[in-house]
């Protein structure tokens, strides 16, 4: 079973994604800031990461560029972020997101992204 | 109710309360920088929540509010207490939203009205300079790319930016016979000052499928922006007829486009989707794909490049093997291992490029972010302007944005380690483990049965020795819900600056609040049972104890008054001191009005203490109207706080000295769910009596005890203490039985501080009960606090023994 990281400080939001991702069979763990996501993906790596940018302790872009620069394996992260700024945007690429969804993500919008950075079959 | 719904609202809350204090805290230190940050970063989680709701009110409401914060953080706004109210109100708003969410699922059309205020009043605080016109931000638009338009030839639309979902609405609705419309609508630069909405107006578009915004031109530097020029455009797609989009938009019709779009067009567009192989065929692929080369196209000066290269690489791979490229995957692994060797992301990004069509547009990086930003280029599906398009809206990442989220990293550490559980499943564990104490109980009965009845001694002696291990075990465990019930009393305190800040804001007072033993706890129910009274306490100090700050100065007291709310803990009882520097309460005030309402008589008045005088406001019927009237100091409403306070088994007692200020005290248990109760007998019947008000047990000897005027009394250790049998409290003329050594059994209990004798026919064991308080006819029997099962299934009426005499 693939495995998922949902990274957000938002009890709701981590709720909304992981409702989503677990129907559609996915292994769903969640961290509430960069620091507890590293922990986490120290212990075993992810297949995907889905990261909310604001977030006490550590954000998104920290946790990436941090991801990033580890000997681990380099699995995909998706960015979420209420920002639609184009800035935000390269500056989610530049700390090491692979791609970047802007809040709300509906249901299909997220799972479509994640079965293609995941590999799976044309959805 | 859906559980995300219900997080959400309880994470709603959470987050309400907390901006409630930080902006408190905030207004007494304005430079605080990391609780600006933190605010920000609730109204941000609040607003991010509320977009997975259709509840537009909430939303736009805390946008408006998230905007603000941002600019407070970053210095563009200062921060003042006209802002910290409308913060305040628009968060009170939003509770109000809440609640009504709650109660019934949805928000009533009738706060739109409100919500627009709260927001307009919000935004009308942020500087010129930070505002921006109101765009691309609400749900329906959000993600979706500006509209390349084309206003030349009307011809080359950019239907192919219609996603598979519009073009599958707008493929029924042709099928159903209606016209398809493509509009562009170019409000007019000053159309804020004609009182126009354009994105209200472009939103609400009849029978609109589907929506996108752009900017008309390269925006200007943030500086230069004027934020009330309208410089955007919008691009609408419907499925209504032309004469209804001609009414729609006749007061701009010199400002709108409407340009017929046949099926066929749509159909074409599809089908240019169907670039080369692989082919991609959904937006999302396309937009997957293109990230990756924005992605490979930033700068190579980071740290972290091979961990971006592997990462970008490891996304191609998944996004081939998802539309059926996967053949392409060993090429593509070997440039993203060139890339790797060179340490830079060219080889991958040839490669892409190789793979994918690249737009002619799109350069290869040199200057990388230094010459302002990537081009996201589009491979494939989107036309080549797209890629120039894009671009103009990319801001170059300048100073201004790194301050912004450079702070993001500070964020206060303040994650705490729980999981919130209703409350309702607390209770039910509560009242089982209750069952549990109760049931138990009957094992040493069945023991004694076993014993006497059946004669079996063993079994007997194996039943009290299975008793013991149970009896341990749900004692425990008792103990430990106990634990989960208990919640600080921060809990009711949180709602004190803010209503001690609005009370005397309006009352023009100036008061100081003091909270101290924030973190004492006590069970839920006792916690939640303090918020009432207490609110009442601080609001009649507040109101007729603290004098305004002129009456103060005169008087040589501080300006300011201080209001000190304290709690702590003394063995089993939580005790809670509310005390101000105000004015005090008169006694003699007091003394009058209590004999002209016929609370006291004559002589009592005159035997009265100050002390004893001042406790009158509790009695019942001392406050009335015209009390609060002519009173001017305190009385209003205290005996529903005493009511209120004795309901949990509390106590209240109040001292004050005129002129400088009172001090009430509640002294309430920590926990109201297990009751130790005393059990006597009287007449055959067993009655049970709280242990809180059991002095001690004795037996005196009948010749001891003394009649004086009538009532019984005896001596006890050089005191004089009153005696009462038990059946005449409870109406039976029978007189209590006395032992073989003509002694009769007498509990001593406390009585408002004074100890009164109750003359039993014998005591019993102590048991822990749980109270169920009298319901129906009986709860007009004021002289039981409740009833109580035993183990062997018999009922113990509690008595409540302040009602008694």
């Amino acid at each position: 079973m693939k495995r998922i990281l949902i990274v957000d400080d938002a009890a709701t939001v981590r709720m909304y994604h992981r409702i989503i991702l677990e129907g559609a069979g996915y292994q769903v763990l969640e961290a509430i800031n960069g620091i507890e996501a590293m922990e986490k993906a120290l212990q075993e790596p992810f297949d995907l990461y889905v990261v909310d940018i604001n977030m006490p302790k550590q954000d998104g872009y920290g946790f990436l560029s941090d991801l990033r620069s580890r000997d681990l394996p380099q699995t995909p992260a998706l960015m979420i972020s209420t920002e639609a700024a184009a800035a935000d945007r390269t500056r989610a690429y530049a700390a090491g997101a692979n791609l970047y969804l802007v809040k709300p993500v509906k249901p299909d919008e997220l799972l479509v992204h994640c079965r293609l950075l995941l590999g799976e079959v044309h959805p | 109710m859906n559980p995300l719904l219900e997080q959400f609202l309880s994470e709603s809350r959470d987050a309400l309360q907390g901006i409630s204090e930080k902006l408190l805290l905030l207004e007494k230190n304005p430079a605080g920088n990391d609780l600006m940050v933190e605010l920000f970063r609730l109204v941000h989680t609040l607003k991010g929540n509320s977009g997975l709701f259709g509840f537009p009110e909430l939303t736009r409401v805390l946008h408006a509010g998230e905007d603000l914060m941002d600019a407070v953080r970053q210095g563009t706004v200062a921060y003042s207490q006209v802002l910290a109210d409308r913060l305040l109100d628009a968060m009170d708003f939003v509770g109000i939203l809440c609640d009504e969410i709650e109660s019934q699922g949805t928000v009533d059309a009738k706060h739109t009205k409100d919500s627009v205020r709260l927001a307009d009043g919000l935004r009308a605080l942020i500087d010129t300079e930070k505002a921006g016109p109101e765009t691309a931000d609400y749900p329906e638009q959000k993600g979706v790319p500006p509209v390349p338009v084309d206003e030349k030839t009307d011809l080359s639309l950019p239907l192919s930016l219609l996603p598979e979902q519009t073009r599958v609405e707008a493929y029924r609705a042709v099928v159903a016979g209606k016209a398809l419309h493509w509009l562009i609508y170019s409000p007019a630069e000053d159309c804020f000052f004609q009182g126009d909405d354009p994105f209200y107006q472009a939103r609400h578009t009849p029978e609109i499928l589907w929506g996108g915004i752009s900017a008309r031109k390269p925006w200007p530097k943030l500086a230069e922006l004027d934020p009330y020029t309208c410089l955007v455009d919008f691009t609408t797609f419907s499925t209504a007829p032309l004469a209804e989009l001609e009414e729609y938009f006749r007061y701009v019709a010199q400002q709108v486009k409407i340009i017929p779009v046949a099926w066929q067009d749509i159909e074409a567009s599809a089908d240019d989707t169907a670039g080369s192989a692989p082919a991609p065929h959904l937006p999302e692929v396309t937009a997957t794909l293109a990230a990756q080369r924005a992605i490979l196209s930033l700068s190579d000066d980071v740290l972290w490049l091979s961990g971006r290269i592997k990462a970008v690489a490891a996304s191609l791979s998944g996004c081939l093997r998802a539309i059926g490229g996967a053949a392409a995957i060993p090429g593509m692994e070997a440039a993203r291992d060139a890339a790797l060797s060179q340490a830079t992301a060219i080889p991958l990004l040839l490669w892409f490029d190789s793979q994918f069509s690249r737009p002619a547009e799109a350069p290869l990086p040199q200057h990388h972010l230094a010459s302002g930003g990537p081009s996201p280029a589009h491979p494939v599906l989107l036309q080549s302007n797209q890629g120039d398009q894009a671009a103009v809206i990319v801001a170059p990442p300048g100073p201004e944005v790194d301050v912004k989220f450079g702070r993001r990293a500070e964020d206060a550490p303040n994650a705490t380690k729980s999981i919130k559980v209703d409350q309702a499943k607390i209770d039910r564990l509560m009242n089982l483990i209750g069952e549990i104490v109760v049931a138990k109980n009957a094992l040493p009965y069945l023991a004694g049965r076993a014993e006497t009845v059946f004669g079996v001694r063993e079994l007997s002696r194996e039943i009290k020795v299975q008793y013991a291990v149970i009896n341990r075990i749900a004692e425990e465990m008792q103990d430990s819900i106990m634990q989960v019930r208990m919640m600080p009393v921060s809990f009711v305190f949180q709602r004190f600056p803010r209503l001690v800040r609005d009370t005397s804001n309006r009352l023009g007072k100036e008061v100081t609040l003091v909270l101290e033993g924030e973190e004492t706890e006590a069970d839920k129910n006792v916690i939640e049972s303090l918020g009432d009274p207490l609110v009442h306490i601080v609001r009649n100090s507040l109101d007729h104890g603290i004098e305004t700050p002129e009456v103060r100065r005169a008087l040589g007291k501080p300006a300011a008054g201080t209001i000190v709310i304290s709690a702590t803990q003394e063995s089993d009882r939580v005790i809670i001191e509310i005390r101000d520097d105000g004015k005090g309460i008169d006694p003699d005030l007091i003394k009058r009005k209590a004999y002209d309402k016929g609370i006291i008589d004559n002589e009592r008045m005159q035997r009265i203490t100050d002390q004893e005088a001042v406790n009158l406001v509790f009695a019942a019927g001392f406050s009335t109207a015209d009390v609060v009237s002519d009173l001017s100091g305190r009385g209003v409403g205290m005996d529903v706080v005493r009511t209120a306070v004795e309901k949990v088994n509390g106590t209240i007692t109040l001292e004050s000295e005129k002129g400088q200020g009172t001090r009430i005290c509640l002294s309430l248990p920590l926990s109201m769910a297990i009751t130790n109760v005393m059990i006597v007998e009287s007449n055959t019947q067993l009655f049970g009596v709280p242990m809180e008000s059991v002095l001690e047990t004795v037996r005196i000897a009948r010749a001891d005890i003394r009649t004086i005027k009538k009532s019984q009394a005896t001596v006890l250790r050089g005191r004089i203490v009153p005696l009462k049998s038990l059946n005449s409290l409870l109406g039976m003329n029978i007189l209590p039985k006395a032992n073989q050594e003509d002694e009769i059994a007498v509990l001593i209990v406390s009585l408002g501080g004074e100890a009164v004798g109750i003359m039993v026919d014998d005591f019993r064991e102590t048991a822990a009960i749980i109270l169920k308080p009298m319901t129906g006819v009986l709860t007009g029997l004021s002289e039981y606090a409740g009833s109580a099962l035993l183990g062997d299934g018999s009922v113990l009426m509690v008595l409540n023994i302040k009602e008694m005499f």
